[in-house]
């Protein structure tokens, strides 16, 4: 949001004055400036107002007798990006009787140390701001507290703590980005991993129990995020979205994490998933190092709401005052659409501890941790088992990664999923704790050529992880296992078969490229159709031998089906003997 | 190989698994610090796998290790945060080692010993709180051994000493054994000087430390235990050298008969006695001396599968002072039953690893004793007492007419298919052909392939068929020089002391058995000036390249280099020879990769140890 200069406030302020009716312009004025004599000009009058504010005795006088609650109020004025009454209501109503805070708010406003602007938004009055902003703190409207003064978790609480946090499958520590890298490898050696309610099926359950060291319930979680994002595909088995992935990697880690912890309340809203995720990185910002009660995060969400979201009334349903959001049908997500902004950044933040980006402890105080490496040493007496950024001293050549003679590949805390990622479709999980060991195996280098990767693509990754060349047994294996996998490919699709002559004319032709995805041999060559509805497919098949010059093609050929052409052929009678007269054998 | 960095070395994981990382400054430091607590579970050439157990807690607590030792030592070298979990987990594991002590039970007369009905002195085992008395005597398993005598402590026969120790560990709760062990009859020995052969001998430090882990002051609590060595450190002098402290009839239990006749061979060559002092008690000879070497195979044999076994008669009917348990990592479970009653005796388990296959470590504990010594590793490779070897694994293709074959077979015959591929008669010959200077084994698994290429390579063949008499004749002439080849089946997994043979080429076989691949590669691990080579051919494309994906595993995880090449024609055997091979080269692990071997070595009798002075 850019900061609109003096000018243009003083002008904003002039003219919610002179809209004013005479009569109360009037009154208002002369409490300050004394009887004022006809005829009047309001333009001067206003002028004479503005340098008597500019007075430091002006100043100091109405300063001095701001309570508390004029001094909340300023505080939305100075930090709420739209700071209407409806602003002043959700922020407020906690701490104060809203018909005080609205006595207050006109009191403000008749001494003009407020104003309202056409857009209904109080503003502190331009000469008074910045004797204002030395008497406002953020703290007037937020219950933060550092965790200098008040520690996070007393010690002996931390044994419950943590039982609470396992017991309902948050991670004591944040995930990192390894941990995804390991679950895209679980997941990709398991044909079926999801129920259709989102959790695991049994045998992954047991498998991810076995493997990982966090909680099952925080995989499923993640998993669904990740489906969310789209960075996998959950149509009947799970594909992943490798495009989406490479630019899910690019991110910086706090960034990844806020998207991870934004998805799952941006269902069935993604228009809200930006600005959910930058709220989020915003409460980070300003509370890291804070403990924050969860009125303040809604506080915060108000604060920080830009854009076209500010429009709405914080506390009604965003749906029902704005028209550009854009939204899904499907009742499931009802109770979500129907969430205002500040209840969607506490349950971003509910969702975000499943993660291990925020904390929440027994009596709902919050404390958010989406930079990753900013753990003060206050957190770290009480969490001991951190990892990730805590490596003792280590020289830089340090590797993070390292693969032995059974292809075993070993991965250390802070490698990037941006570095590993075109190695992952390799790679099989068998264990993640503080580090992540997987072996790359026949089989898993199979999947990953079917998946379109290629040798080439786990070398480079090899080398860049391990800073290492990859050795020879290595490489002899992942070439012999290509040749493996090259000797036989299944195709879905339309084939189209040509005499020599008429191939050598097809190949030719200027659109031969557009036309054909592979050529299987001489004169066979598989088309560029999609296969997925058969009726379209063929007319589109045909379009394509019409447009090469080959009009003389009338039909699609297919695979003659025996059970449906010839029922009698393939029928089994039983068999007769032959007819018995009764009468002979009497 | 990467270069050594000045990170931390270890990175302790919530499993309990701590990785040590070779490329660091501090990983000798580090081995040698985790090598009392953890055991070591796979050694390849970056990252070695060590473990934390209750066993290996409980091992350390018997050495005198406290928590806050192991916990400073994980602190110390870790690379990140050390888990809360397990530094918890090591306070609360650790201190259960002697909260139960065992010991002789004081007569409730006042004066002399309470003998019990089995005619030994009664013991008693004591908790040391009321509540833990109360878990004890709610294990029902305990029932019929423990009698309440006081408010935390239990009666129990002699008897009962083993087996009740043995369900304590398998409940979580190990047993302190402070109870008095009995002397056997005497037996005059000492070790020799000089051995039988005329050279001299001489006993390493690390050897006399293990004795005296062993016996300690003599008092109680002492004078049992086990003994962990890598193979080719002398694991039977240790025990020779308690032998001759003790001087007392010794039963020696080995895992097979050849290993066995190789004990009497070192006790006569080593020590003062002579044959009518010692005797072999197996499957040929069942002959009891005051030094008696014996199998668990002969010790487990019964009539009928559901009868007694009545070779543990031996354990009982002669006065024993000391049984040792070689290769005690194998100890067969029926074993176990008799080491149970037999707790009285002074015993001493040897072997190369704690970890067993069938998951009975916590017997080896209560029945045969806690580890009392453990040697680092580096020290021995430095003395260059490890046999260095390189595992490579040659993939070939098949000839048009048995890829036909191949596939027209089922899935028994296909593997046989691959096994017989004709070309790897081909390869083996050119390998045979360009190690002029190498002692080579061809081992095999289908006689009909090793024929061809006996009759081929005008070699020698042994099979189970084989005469002994032929089989030791060739044996001979390998040993003296005469004969560099020998061609064998599977009869050369186990008992065959060749030690120089440096390269074995294995050309068919189970592949995916531990055992096998163990006991072929220790058929060439014996100390030696040059880097052994243990070549494998498969046929690729092939249920044989499934095989052999656990095969290089297996291998690589105990630490030995290994290769695949790709061998098309003749050409390409450079590339299955090459590696640059020098007599003093060593082997492409890492620099502590010399800890590797325990798993793979340890599942056989190492011949390495055979030979302990022998080299000198």
């Amino acid at each position: 949001m850019t900061k609109k200069t003096y000018e243009v406030q003083r002008d904003e302020w002039y003219t919610a004055l002179i809209s004013e009716p005479s009569r109360d312009f009037l009154l208002k004025v002369s409490s300050r400036l004394g009887k004022i004599k006809t005829p009047y000009n309001k333009q001067h009058l206003l002028e004479q107002l503005e340098s008597r504010l500019r007075t430091q005795g002006a100043q100091d006088e109405i300063l001095e007798k701001l309570d508390d609650i004029d001094k909340a109020v300023l505080s939305v004025a100075c930090f709420a990006p739209f700071a209407n009454m409806a602003a002043f209501h959700d922020i407020l109503h906690l701490m104060y009787p809203i018909q005080e805070v609205r006595v207050h708010i006109n009191h403000l406003e008749s001494i003009f140390v407020l104003y309202r602007n056409s857009e209904g938004v109080y503003c502190v009055t331009p000469p008074l701001q910045k004797a204002v902003r030395s008497v406002v703190d953020i703290k007037d409207i937020l219950a933060m507290e550092a965790l200098g003064k008040s520690k996070w978790i007393r010690w002996q609480d931390f044994d419950r703590w943590t039982e609470n946090v396992k017991k309902e499958g948050r991670l004591e520590e944040p995930i990192t980005e390894m941990e995804i890298a390991a679950l895209i490898a679980f997941v990709m050696a398991h044909k079926k991993v999801l129920k259709s309610d989102g959790s695991f099926i049994i045998q992954a359950r047991k498998d991810a129990a076995k493997q990982f060291g966090c909680s099952v319930e925080c995989l499923e979680y993640l998993l669904n995020c990740m489906i969310y994002l789209d960075l996998v595909n959950d149509e009947g088995a799970l594909q992943f979205n490798w495009k989406a992935l490479a630019a899910f990697a690019k991110l910086p880690c706090p960034h990844q994490a806020a998207y991870l912890s934004a998805s799952i309340a941006s269902i069935g809203t993604p228009s809200m998933l930006k600005p959910l995720s930058q709220m989020l990185l915003d409460c980070d910002a300003t509370a890291r190092g804070m403990r924050i009660e969860a009125s303040s995060l809604k506080t915060l969400a108000i604060l920080f709401t830009e854009g076209d979201c500010r429009r709405s009334r914080y506390s009604m349903p965003p749906n029902k005052t704005t028209d550009d959001m854009e939204w899904d049908d499907e009742d499931e997500y009802e109770d979500w659409r129907d969430l205002s902004i500040p209840e969607k950044l506490v349950r971003t933040v509910n969702a975000a501890s499943y993660f291990g980006f925020a904390w929440i402890s027994d009596d709902g105080i919050y404390r958010l941790c989406f930079g990753g490496g900013e753990k003060t040493g206050d957190v770290k007496e009480t969490l001991a088992t951190s990892y990730g950024d805590a490596e003792k001293p280590s020289s830089p050549s340090t590797p993070l990664a390292s693969v032995d003679a059974s292809f075993t590949v070993t991965v250390m805390p802070g490698m990037r999923l941006e570095s590993i990622l075109p190695l992952l479709p390799f790679l099989e999980l068998v264990s993640y704790q503080t580090a992540a060991e997987f072996v790359i195996t026949k089989e898993s280098a199979i999947r990953a050529f079917d998946a379109g990767f290629e040798v080439n693509d786990a070398v480079q990754s090899l080398r860049e992880c391990t800073g290492q060349e990859v050795s020879d047994s290595l490489m002899v294996s992942l070439e012999s296992w290509y040749e493996t996998y090259k000797s036989a490919t299944l195709y879905l699709g339309y084939v189209l078969q040509l005499t020599q002559t008429a191939a050598r004319r097809f190949e030719c032709s200027p659109s031969y490229e557009e036309y054909v995805t592979k050529k299987l041999s001489d004169g066979v060559y598989l088309l560029n159709v999609s296969a997925a509805s058969f009726a379209a497919s063929d007319n589109a098949a045909l379009k394509i031998l019409n447009r090469s010059g080959f009009k003389s093609a009338l039909s699609v050929k297919a695979v003659q089906d025996d059970s449906e052409h010839s029922a009698l052929k393939s029928r089994n009678f039983p068999l007769l003997r032959e007819g018995r007269n009764l009468l002979d054998t009497l | 190989m990467p270069q050594i960095t000045n990170a931390m070395p270890l990175v302790v994981q919530g499993d309990r698994t701590l990785l040590l990382d070779v490329h660091t400054a501090l990983s000798r430091e580090c081995a040698d610090a985790l090598i009392p607590f953890a055991e070591l579970e796979r050694s390849p050439e970056h990252l070695h796998t060590y473990r934390l157990t209750p066993l290996s807690l409980w091992n350390a607590a018997s050495s005198g290790f406290r928590a806050e030792d192991i916990e400073n030592a994980l602190l110390k070298y870790s690379r990140y945060d050390v888990p809360q979990s397990v530094t918890q987990w090591i306070k609360a594991i650790h201190a259960r080692f002697g909260r139960i002590i065992m010991k002789e039970a004081e007569n409730l007369k006042g004066e002399g010993k309470s003998i019990g009905e089995d005619g030994l002195p009664l013991l008693t085992l004591v908790a040391d709180t009321r509540t833990l008395a109360k878990d004890i005597s709610c294990i029902k398993a305990l029932d019929k051994y423990l009698v309440p005598n006081g408010a935390n402590s239990f009666l129990l026969q002699a008897s009962a000493r083993g087996t009740v120790k043995q369900i304590l560990t398998a409940q979580g709760w190990p047993v302190k054994d402070e109870a008095p062990l009995i002397d056997g009859d005497a037996l005059d020995i000492s070790l020799r000087t000089q051995t039988a052969h005329g050279l001299k001998l001489s006993v390493r430090d690390y050897q006399e430390k293990a004795a005296e882990a062993i016996l300690g002051d003599g008092g109680a609590g002492t004078g049992f235990g086990t003994i962990v060595l890598p193979c080719g450190a002398g694991k039977t002098l240790v025990g020779m050298v308690i032998m001759s402290r003790l001087k007392t009839h010794t039963l020696i239990l080995t895992t097979n008969i050849s290993a066995a006749r190789q004990w009497i061979a070192e006790l006569l060559d080593k020590t003062t006695l002579t044959k009518e002092d010692v005797a072999e008690y197996t499957g040929e000879s069942k002959n009891i001396a005051p030094v008696t070497v014996a199998t668990y195979q002969v010790l487990t044999w019964r009539p009928h599968k559901e009868g007694a076994y009545p070779h543990f008669a031996l354990f009982r009917e002669h006065h024993w002072g000391l049984v040792i348990y070689d290769e005690v990592h194998t100890l067969p479970a029926p074993v176990f039953r008799v080491a149970a009653e037999v707790q009285s005796m002074r015993r001493l388990g040897l072997t190369a690893t704690l970890v067993r296959e069938d998951g009975h470590e916590t017997d080896v504990f209560s029945l045969v004793g806690p580890k009392r010594y453990d040697v680092p590793w580096k020290e021995l490779e430095k003395e260059h007492w490890i046999a260095q070897a390189e595992c490579v694994e040659v993939r070939l293709p098949m000839n048009r007419e048995c890829e036909e074959l191949y596939a027209a077979n089922t899935d028994r015959g296909k593997h046989r298919v691959a096994a017989e591929n004709p070309m790897k008669n081909d390869v083996v010959e050119a390998i045979v052909a360009a190690s002029p200077d190498d002692k080579i084994l061809v081992i095999g698994q289908y006689l009909s392939s090793l024929k061809e290429i006996a009759r081929r390579l005008h070699a020698p063949l042994i099979t189970g068929q084989t005469p002994t008499a032929e089989r030791e004749s060739t044996y001979n002439a390998f040993r003296s020089g005469e004969v560099n080849l020998i061609v064998v089946s599977k009869v050369a997994n186990f008992a065959i002391d060749l030690p120089d043979a440096s390269m074995a080429i294995q050309v068919s076989g189970t592949f995916g058995s531990r055992q096998e691949e163990a006991q072929r590669l220790g058929r060439i691990l014996r100390p030696k000036e040059r880097t052994a080579r243990f070549f494998t051919l498969i046929t690729r494309d092939t249920v044989e390249e499934d095989f052999g994906g656990n095969r290089q595993k297996f291998l690589a995880e105990q630490g030995y280099s290994y290769r695949i090449v790709r061998y098309d024609s003749a050409p390409d055997i450079a590339a299955v020879i090459g590696g640059g091979r020098s007599p003093s080269a060593p082997p492409a692990a890492a620099c502590i990769e010399g800890h590797s071997p325990s798993g793979a070595l340890s599942l056989s009798k190492c011949a390495a140890e055979r030979c302990i002075e022998g080299r000198k």
